[in-house]
């Protein structure tokens, strides 16, 4: 299978946890999504292209930052005990949130688009991309330090495969159960380490209104990942690429 | 039209510029860890931007009247549009109105967090109102807020090819307009300074390495740095590809670094003016070419 | 004697020879404990694994006394690197079995470790040199040493869990146990098993010795029934005097056993009777005493017998190496809490029985580490035996709720009526007392307290009208020199064929493991367990001849004192209520019917969530997530505390001070074993002097420490003291509570 593999670094970015408002959390790495999102608008696909990605990498420390937050509902009026703002006759509001900020991120990303053939126009999409590609909230610009085509291969291992430098990773749960990777920075006391994620991954629309008024919601497929840093144990079979990095497709 | 991308890495030298959520009566400015643990101070990219429009020299776009008065919120009125402001052409809109979802462009011109290249160690400036106090004998109030004079380094990303178009309202302008703009902006940056407590700190790069590239990717972002007052030549090289090298140009303002010989030689480093105009006709050169 | 490969400094041995020894002692289990689960070929390379690490420079470095390297590896983790994995697997053992092979090596020496695997890996290099030259037999061929550890085997801090890994977390318990004892008992130089050889040889001479006396005694029904069910879970309900001690031996026969009593009183009169009438001879070898003054009771038994080595006996009984030992539940069962390094109780108790003595005894706390002991137990496939007078009934539901699986309770009583109580609804006093005594001409009476405020209240008011030569006091405050002679002063007086009378005024202290014997009782309620207990101590084989012996006081409109304190109030009520309609004659079936329909969970819903409570919070601690340290101080607060009180100290201070000099004074150069024997002695003389007062009142009171040295400090309880009456009030840190309302 061939892959696009990217070694990307960002200085302080947020990946949100859909659930955070007035703290933005973030995630401790991009999801599957925010990745897939990249890939569709730097390439203008209009549809969802199925791919597999694996998604590895570290951060330094994060840090909570304070910014002044804009907020409206769409086509609402304006109120004068609401709203801050008044724009015509809408209103928005104005205040102050938090987002915590991930500082110093390296990552380590495969993508394997299910219909090869895509695999040269994903990788030209890095090699020249439209704009100013950026992986989190809009603002959070990427720098690319490496973009390679990559062929993974399914291989039993001889010798256990130890994470990259302090690396963590997305691990699929089955993998875990199976015991087929091994979670470093074990803690006595408790059993099972890492944290366990149902990362979103893509979704279909689905139409909860009438044919008239449609009414879309996004049905979104998740994935249940351990985030974690982990060796591949020997004797188990995994997707290498010629670099002898292990790729958590998903 | 061509796809082409300006980015430039730039250091300057200021002094606590951005303060963030404070403890007691101690303001402390924003700060982030990294490297070995310790902490260095960022001027926000939202505090550059307000600084970059404020001081685009432009019409600023529709006044509305807030609780507070004057403030200015223009990416929010349904009458700005691109072509009237640059502003919310460079860095984009959100609109709440009736039928649609709502109109929004995103930014096209991007700015990185300004982060300090040298570690805060802490040190506290103290304040009172004794002279205020004085006048009705009253005890005074003290205060305490961080401070750290350093250089900071941030980078900016402009899309040049999406600058001056919309496709929400269907307009294009016109290519002399639109490179216009875009030398407005890298004046202003040129000149860029930010008035905070009652200080006008000057955040004109003293060292700035960029170009206009077929590439898009901000790749001096992490490796200018300035150590014992150099910048580091070899980082720098490290990403000097053939593929974006002749592009690549650098400006140093003379004896602001002890290395500037070595920038000259190494990195042939341009006075900051020449630099800038320089920039200026390679965006020039990539309008009138479309 | 290889020099670059000592596994230990004084005195000095190399890591063959110590390796030799543990196999022997494996060679020695097996040959005892044929049907062990354990897997003895993996015990078997355990065993030659567990100390190679000792061959890094760094360790033999320190152990030479050369010098000390900064940032040592635990040696147990650097003997990972020799471990051959594909040999093991060759040899046909499954990745589970090596996964147990690397953690019982790693986690031999337990504790914390703040590093990773990588920091393991940048030791191995220090191994090369003095690997080269090492020579061992037992080693597999071309053992090489690993440049990293596979981390299907081994990852720093990650263990074997009961929740997630169930048998193989038992698998583990039990290698590393094992090992664990044969590392300490080949470094100690003992075996690591005595055999039991003996116990039933010595009860069939006991029986023999009986009926010269009497040729129709014979084992009673208790006991035979024990003896005959040597391989079942046991609960016997059975009444005092019913020859339970020999009941429970019986049923251990000739195998490794653990007796636990609530009281170390109890225990050292246990061992007492034991080495005095059953064991007799070779006792070092046979029964060992374990509770937190074994030392000093050790001493005791080496002054009456000099062939005894204390330290060597000392050592096995620490070791849980002798065959049978009696014990504290604290030293046994602390093991619930599966703390680091837990392991070597529970895998020798997995082929061991425990009989569990007097039960009613316990607090909700114990009761809770005792059920879910008892179930780590079984699910060992240990074996025990439940002896006691008396039975809640809930104990039994948390046994099944436990799953664990014993053959249904069984209770022995005899015909012989002994008591006629009468229930008097008001406060204790001693007029109702002299009242009562002159109208039944009791020559022996015993008053029982609930607390030693009133005990004392009462000793003052029976001391007027009887005169102070008639009345004397027990109760817990008092030097352990004053009690011992009290103890012995109230046994004496309490023999059948003593015909002294008097009046002894108690707390519930004589409720247990007092073989006393007295005409009249006059008790608080306490709650019916207690009240049945302290009737045991008045007619205790005798058949009744008088209407009433035993009085009963449930409090009048006033609170018995006590209830409330340390006596559960609702516990308390229930057993008042159904005492009501009692008066007169109360056989001993009665009794045991009488507990087992007040002690349900329906009716003692609070007293049952509390211990449930109990055991769920034990349950949820995570396996190896405390130390030892912190188990033990867990247990402390059931502990007691020792302090000597000021007016004591004032009396002996020539005494005193010169055992802390003794204490304090420096033993380098003189022999170990010398040296200690004379702190042993000094302690000794301090304990004489000192009273044990629960862990939380000793808290409440003003105590002054005197500094002995880094570990050790005296406690002066600032009171005035008496050998009548005790401790005097002493200082309470803060008003309002009073000290001896809350003590018996």
């Amino acid at each position: 299978m061939k892959a696009i593999r990217l070694r990307l670094w960002q200085d302080m970015v947020n990946y949100k946890k859909p659930t955070s408002f007035q703290l933005k959390e973030t995630y401790p790495l991009p999801p599957y999504s925010t990745i897939i999102g990249m890939v569709h608008s730097l390439c203008g696909y209009e549809e969802y292209k199925s791919m597999k990605v694996s998604v590895q990498g570290k951060y330094f420390s994060k840090v909570n930052d304070l910014y002044t937050r804009y907020e409206f509902k769409n086509a609402m009026k304006y109120e004068l005990a609401r709203h801050q703002i008044q724009v015509g006759e809408y209103g928005i509001c104005q205040g102050v949130a938090t987002a915590e900020l991930l500082v110093d991120v390296e990552l380590l990303i495969h993508i394997a688009p299910e219909d090869q053939t895509l695999v040269d126009e994903i990788y030209d999409a890095f090699i020249r991309p439209r704009e100013y590609p950026s992986l989190g909230r809009r603002e959070d610009i990427l720098t690319i330090e490496e973009v390679k085509l990559v062929t993974l291969t399914e291989t039993e291992l001889e010798q256990q495969i130890k994470s990259l430098d302090g690396y963590y990773a997305y691990i699929p749960y089955e993998m875990v159960r199976d015991e087929r990777v091994n979670l470093t920075n074990n803690v006595t006391g408790v059993t099972y380490t890492g944290t366990r994620y149902k990362l979103t991954k893509n979704y279909e629309l689905v139409n909860y209104g009438s044919k008239k008024v449609p009414k879309l919601f996004r049905r979104w497929n998740k994935v249940d990942v351990v985030y974690a840093s982990v060796t591949a144990l020997a004797e188990e079979t995994f997707m290498i690429d010629e670099d002898n990095f292990v790729a958590f497709m998903v | 039209m061509k796809i082409k991308g300006l980015t430039i890495t730039i250091i300057f030298q200021a002094e606590s510029a951005n303060y963030g959520e404070s403890v007691g009566n101690v303001a402390s400015l924003k700060k982030i860890s990294r490297g070995q643990g310790d902490q260095y101070t960022y001027i926000s990219r939202q505090a550059l931007r307000y600084n970059i429009t404020e001081q685009l020299g432009e019409d600023l776009a529709p006044v509305k009247a807030e609780g507070s008065g004057d403030k200015k919120v223009v990416q929010f009125s349904e009458e700005a549009t691109i072509d009237k402001y640059p502003e919310i052409d460079f860095f984009g809109y959100l609109k709440t109105e009736k039928g649609t979802a709502g109109k929004k462009r995103s930014a096209k011109v991007r700015l990185s967090n300004a982060i300090s290249l040298e570690s805060f160690k802490g040190d506290l400036d103290f304040l009172t109102n004794k002279g205020q106090a004085d006048k009705i004998k009253e005890n005074m109030n003290i205060a305490q807020a961080e401070i750290h004079r350093s250089y900071y380094r941030y980078t900016i990303a402009a899309d040049l090819e999406q600058i001056g178009e919309d496709k929400e309202y269907g307009i294009i302008l016109e290519n002399g307009e639109r490179a216009r703009r875009v030398k407005r902006l890298l004046d202003t940056v040129a000149f860029l300074y930010r008035d905070i407590r009652g200080r006008r700190e000057d955040l004109k790069p003293l060292f700035a390495i960029g170009g206009v590239y077929d590439i898009k990717n901000p790749v001096f972002q992490n490796v200018v740095n300035a150590k014992n007052n150099c910048i580091d030549v070899a980082e720098i090289k490290g990403v000097l590809y053939d593929s974006i090298k002749p592009d690549t140009f650098c400006g140093v303002v003379d004896r602001s670094f002890d290395n500037t010989n070595e920038l000259k030689e190494q990195l042939h480093a341009l006075s900051m003016p020449e630099f800038f105009t320089l920039l200026k006709q390679k965006v020039d050169m990539y309008y009138e070419s479309n | 004697m290889d020099e670059n490969a000592l596994a230990k400094s004084a005195p000095k041995e190399d890591i063959q020879t110590h390796t030799d020894n543990l196999l022997k002692n494996v060679n020695l289990l097996k040959e005892l404990y044929p049907n062990l689960k354990v897997d003895w070929g993996l015990l078997h390379w355990a065993c030659v694994y567990h100390d190679l690490g000792k061959l890094h420079f760094k360790f033999q470095d320190r152990i030479k006394g050369i010098k000390h390297h900064p940032g040592e590896i635990p040696h147990g983790l650097l003997s990972l690197a020799m471990i051959d994995h594909k040999a093991l697997k060759n040899m046909g053992y499954d990745r589970n079995a090596i996964k147990l092979l690397y953690q019982a090596v790693a986690y031999h020496h337990d504790r914390k470790m703040p590093f990773q695997n990588e920091e393991i890996e940048k030791e191995f290099a220090g191994l090369y040199p003095n690997f080269a030259s090492f020579e061992y037999d037992k080693l597999p061929e071309k053992l090489k040493i690993a440049t990293e550890i596979n981390q299907r085997y081994f990852s720093v801090n990650k263990r074997f869990y009961e929740e997630r890994d169930k048998d193989l977390f038992f698998e583990f318990i039990m290698l590393e146990g094992l090992l664990n004892r044969m590392d300490y008992a080949a470094s100690a130089g003992i075996p690591v098993e005595t055999p039991n050889d003996f116990l039933s040889a010595s009860m069939d001479e006991l029986m023999c010795s009986w009926q010269e006396v009497d040729e129709n005694t014979n084992w009673n029904d208790l006991q035979i029934y024990m003896r005959n069910k040597p391989d079942k879970n046991l609960i016997v309900i059975a009444q005092t005097g019913m020859g339970k001690t020999e009941a429970g031996l019986l049923w251990l026969g000739n195998a490794k056993g653990f007796f636990t009593l609530p009281l170390k009183s109890a225990i050292n009169a246990i061992y007492k009777r034991i080495s005095e009438k059953i064991v007799r001879e070779k006792m070092d070898e046979r029964v060992g005493l374990l509770h937190s003054d074994t030392y000093i009771k050790y001493l005791e038994q080496g002054e009456k017998d000099e062939s005894i080595s204390l330290d060597t006996y000392y050592t096995k009984t620490r070791q849980l190496s002798l065959p049978l030992t009696i014990c504290t539940l604290d030293q046994l069962f602390n093991f619930v809490f599966r703390y680091r390094g837990f392991e070597q109780k529970l895998a020798t108790l997995s082929y061991s029985k425990v009989i569990i003595d007097e039960v009613q005894m316990y607090s909700p706390e114990l009761i809770a580490y005792l059920v879910l002991g008892l179930h780590y137990i079984t699910r060992m496939e240990g074996k025990f035996a439940i002896l006691t007078a008396t039975l809640p009934t809930l104990f039994l539901d948390l046994l099944r709720e436990q799953d664990i699986i014993f053959e249904p309770a069984q209770i022995f009583t005899n015909d012989i009526i002994r008591h006629s109580l009468k229930v008097l609804d008001e406060d204790i006093n001693s007029k109702d007392i002299v009242d009562i005594s002159k109208q039944y001409g009791g020559k022996k009476i015993l008053v029982i307290c609930n607390t030693i405020k009133s005990a004392l209240k009462l000793y003052h008011q029976l001391a007027q009208v009887a005169g102070k030569q008639q009345v004397w006091l027990l109760h817990s405050h008092f030097t352990k020199e004053d009690r011992s002679i009290k103890e012995s002063h109230i046994m004496e007086m309490g023999k059948r064929e003593n015909t002294q009378c008097g009046i002894w005024v108690a707390t519930q202290i004589v409720e247990a493991s007092l073989d006393i014997d007295f005409d009249l009782l006059f008790t608080e309620l306490s709650d019916l367990n207690g009240l049945f207990q302290r009737m045991g101590r008045c007619y205790r084989n005798r058949i009744l001849d008088m209407e009433y012996n035993c009085f009963v006081f449930t409090g009048g409109n006033k609170r018995c004192s006590g209830v409330g304190a340390f006596i559960d109030k609702k516990v308390h009520n229930c057993s008042k209520e159904s005492l009501v309609g009692i008066d007169g004659i109360i056989t001993e079936g009665q009794k045991i019917a009488m507990v087992e329909e007040l002690y349900t969970k329906e009716k003692l819903s609070d007293y049952y969530r509390n211990i449930k409570e109990n055991i769920d919070y034990v349950k949820s601690i995570n396996e190896y997530e405390f130390s030892k340290t912190d188990v033990n101080n867990k247990f402390r607060s059931i502990d007691t505390v020792s302090v000597i009180p000021r007016g004591v100290y004032n009396k002996y201070p020539v005494e005193i001070n010169e055992a802390i000099n003794i204490l304090k004074a420096d033993y380098s150069g003189v022999d170990k074993s010398e040296a200690r024997v004379h702190r042993a002695s000094a302690r000794r003389i301090i304990a004489e002097q000192t009273v044990d007062i629960p862990f939380y009142l000793a808290q409440k009171i003003i105590l002054k420490k005197i500094y002995i040295n880094a570990y050790e400090q005296l406690s002066i309880a600032e009171c005035e003291y008496n050998s009548q009456e005790g401790i005097i009030k002493p200082d309470m840190k803060t008003g309002g509570e009073d000290f001896s309302s809350h003590s018996f």
